[in-house]
C-alpha cells in the first residue's frame, strides 16, 4: 500500500510494515527450524519430495506422523482400504502375498529411506500386498492421502510433481509386469508346444 | 494368558470409572472447555486458511478477538441502554414479579372484558380468581426463568475467563490436537483410526459450521420480520434485535429452543409494555422462521445433516440442562450430533476394514 500523504495513510502504511515484517520473520524462523528436524533428510532424499519447495516441505513436515512397530507386527494387510503412505526411518518392511494354497510370496522388502504404499495417494484403493515389519523398533513415517489432498489445494504445484513422481512409478510397474506377463505368456506357450510334441 | 486378559479387562473398566467420576464431579470446568473446543473447531479452518496465506496464527487470532470484542463493545453499548430497565427488574425478582403479575391481569381483564363484549363469558368472582391465580403461575414461572439468566450473567466472567484461555490455546494447536489424535491411535488400527478420525472431523466440522451459518440467517430472518412487527407495534428496533439474537441462539436447541426463544421473546415484550398484538407477532414470527429454517434454511446450509430423533434431542437437552444449566441445553445437541456422526462412521466405515491376521485374501483366491 502506497503512502497518500494524509496521517491515516501513514499509519495505515506503517502498519502494513510492520504486519509484513512480521509475517516474513515466522515464515524464516519456521524454514530455519525445519532443517533441524531430524525426519527432513527422510523425507527430502526420497523420490518423491526431491523437487518440491521448502515450503511443501514444511507443510508435509507438519503433518508426518510416526509410528513405531514390532517384528512380525501389520502395517497393513491386503484388500484393506489404504490411506496412507509410509517412508521407513528405522528397520525393514516386508511386503508380501498369499496365494491360494496360504504359501507366502514376498514381493519386495522395503529397508530405511525407501517409500511403500504409496498408491493409495492417488485414490483410495484396496491393498494389494501385506506389509510387516521385520525387525523390532521398526520406526516408519506416515502421510495419509488426506494431507496430500491439503498440500495439493494449498500448493498446486508441489501437489502435481508428487502425483506425476507417483504416476511414474505405477507406469513403470505397469509396463515391467506386462513385460513379465508376456515373456510368461511366450514360455508357456512353448512350454505347451513342447508338452504338445512330446504327447505326439 | 487368561489371567493377562482379564487383568487388563479390569484396568480398563476402573480407568473408565475413575474418568467418568472426575469428569462428572469437574463438570462444571467442563462446559466452557468444551464450549471453547467447539468454537475453536468452527473458527479454526479461517485461521488455517489465513497461515496457508502466511499470516501467523497468533496475528489471525488476535485479529478476531479484537473483531468480536469490538462489535460486542458496540452492540452493548447501543443495546445495554435499551434492556437497562429489564436487567434493573432481573435484580429485583419480588418487584419483576408483582409487576409482570399485575401487567398479567391487566391483559386478563382486557380479554375477559372483550370476551363479554362478544358474549361469550359472563363477569363473575370466579372469573376474575381464574385471571389472578393464572396470572400469578405465569409470572412465577417467568420469573423462574428470567432469573436462571440473571444467575447465567452472574458466573459469565469465571466461564468467559476459562472459555477463552482454552480458545487460544485450540487454536493455537488446533493441528496439533490432530495430530496427537493421529499418534495416539494403535498400530493394529492405524489406517482406520486415521480414515475415521479424518471423516469424523470433517462432518463434525461441517455440521457446526453449518449450525452457526443456519442460525445467522435465522437470525436476519427474524430481525427483518420483527422489523415489520415495529411498524405496527409497539415493539423497538433495538429489542427486535435483541428478540432476533435470543430466537438465533436459541435456535441451536433443537425442538425445545424456538418454544424458549418465543417465551423469552413475549417476555420482553411484556415487561417493556403490554402490547398483546407485539407478543403474538413474536410467536408468529418464530413459527414462520421454523417453517422456513425446515424447508430451506436446512436442505441448503447443512451439506451433512445430522437427523436426531425428536425424542433425543428432548432427552439430550434435559440432560444437557441437569449437566450443565443453560449452556448444556444449548450444547446438547452439537454433542449428541456428534456422537451420532462418530457411531455412523464407526459401524458404516469399519466394514471396509478387517485387521484379522492373515486369512486367505481375495485375489489370491
Amino acid at each position: 500500500m502506497e503512502f497518500d500523504g494524509t496521517m491515516t495513510g501513514y499509519y495505515v502504511n506503517r502498519a502494513m510494515k510492520i504486519f509484513e515484517k512480521l509475517i516474513q520473520r515466522a515464515s524464516h524462523k519456521a524454514l530455519g527450524d525445519l532443517a533441524e528436524d531430524e525426519n527432513y533428510l527422510f523425507v527430502r532424499k526420497n523420490y518423491l519430495f526431491k523437487e518440491i519447495s521448502a515450503e511443501a516441505v514444511l507443510f508435509i513436515m507438519q503433518r508426518l506422523v510416526e509410528r513405531r512397530y514390532t517384528a512380525d507386527e501389520l502395517v497393513f494387510k491386503q484388500d484393506n482400504l489404504g490411506i496412507c503412505l509410509f517412508i521407513v526411518k528405522q528397520g525393514c518392511i516386508e511386503i508380501y502375498l498369499r496365494t491360494a494354497d496360504n504359501e507366502k510370496i514376498v514381493y519386495t522388502t522395503v529397508s530405511v529411506g525407501g517409500l511403500f504404499g504409496e498408491m493409495s495417494l492417488i485414490s483410495a484403493t484396496y491393498r494389494t500386498a501385506t506389509a510387516k515389519a521385520v525387525e523390532n523398533d521398526t520406526i516408519l513415517l506416515t502421510l495419509s492421502t488426506f494431507d496430500i489432498d491439503a498440500l495439493t489445494a494449498q500448493y498446486p504445484k508441489e501437489g502435481m510433481k508428487i502425483l506425476k513422481g507417483i504416476t511414474d512409478t505405477i507406469a513403470d510397474n505397469l509396463i515391467s509386469t506386462t513385460k513379465r506377463l508376456r515373456t510368461t505368456e511366450l514360455e508357456n506357450r512353448k512350454l505347451q508346444e513342447k508338452l504338445a510334441k512330446y504327447e505326439r | 494368558m487368561k489371567d493377562d486378559r482379564f487383568y487388563r479387562n479390569l484396568f480398563v473398566i476402573v480407568a473408565t470409572i475413575v474418568v467418568v467420576a472426575t469428569l462428572y464431579k469437574v463438570r462444571s470446568l467442563l462446559t466452557p472447555v468444551f464450549s471453547a473446543l467447539l468454537v475453536a473447531y468452527i473458527i479454526y479452518p479461517v485461521v488455517l486458511g489465513a497461515s496457508r496465506i502466511g499470516i501467523p496464527k497468533a496475528v489471525t487470532i488476535t485479529m478476531i478477538f479484537v473483531a468480536t470484542a469490538g462489535s460486542l463493545v458496540h452492540i452493548g453499548y447501543k443495546v445495554i441502554p435499551a434492556v437497562n430497565n429489564e436487567v434493573k427488574m432481573l435484580s429485583r425478582p419480588d418487584d419483576y414479579k408483582a409487576e409482570a403479575e399485575s401487567k398479567l391481569v391487566n391483559i386478563g381483564r382486557d380479554v375477559s372484558k372483550e370476551l363479554q363484549k362478544l358474549g361469550i363469558i359472563n363477569e363473575t368472582w370466579e372469573d376474575e380468581k381464574i385471571i389472578r391465580e393464572s396470572s400469578a403461575w405465569v409470572a412465577e414461572q417467568s420469573s423462574f426463568l428470567l432469573f436462571s439468566v440473571g444467575d447465567f450473567a452472574k458466573k459469565t466472567g469465571q466461564f468467559l475467563m476459562i472459555f477463552f484461555f482454552v480458545l487460544v490455546f485450540a487454536l493455537l494447536d488446533g493441528d496439533k490436537f490432530y495430530r496427537t489424535s493421529v499418534q495416539l491411535i494403535p498400530n493394529s488400527f492405524f489406517e482406520p483410526g486415521v480414515y475415521i478420525l479424518k471423516k469424523t472431523v470433517d462432518l463434525l466440522g461441517s455440521y457446526l459450521r453449518g449450525l452457526v451459518v443456519e442460525n445467522i440467517i435465522l437470525g436476519v430472518v427474524s430481525f427483518v420480520l420483527l422489523l415489520v412487527l415495529v411498524f405496527f407495534t409497539s415493539l423497538t428496533v433495538i429489542l427486535a434485535l435483541v428478540i432476533a439474537f435470543t430466537i438465533a441462539i436459541t435456535n441451536v436447541i433443537r425442538i425445545i429452543g424456538p418454544i424458549i426463544g418465543a417465551v423469552i421473546g413475549s417476555l420482553l415484550v411484556l415487561v417493556s409494555s403490554t402490547d398483546i398484538i407485539a407478543m403474538i407477532g413474536i410467536i408468529g414470527v418464530v413459527m414462520i422462521v421454523q417453517f422456513l429454517d425446515n424447508i430451506l434454511v436446512l436442505p441448503l446450509v447443512m451439506k451433512e445433516q445430522v437427523e436426531i430423533h425428536p425424542v433425543f434431542c428432548v432427552l439430550g437437552v434435559l440432560m444437557g440442562g441437569m449437566l450443565a444449566g443453560i449452556l448444556g441445553m444449548i450444547i446438547a445437541i452439537p454433542v449428541i450430533g456428534s456422537i451420532k456422526v462418530i457411531v455412523t462412521i464407526l459401524s458404516v466405515e469399519m466394514k471396509k476394514f478387517s485387521m484379522e491376521p492373515e486369512s486367505v485374501p481375495e485375489l489370491a483366491r
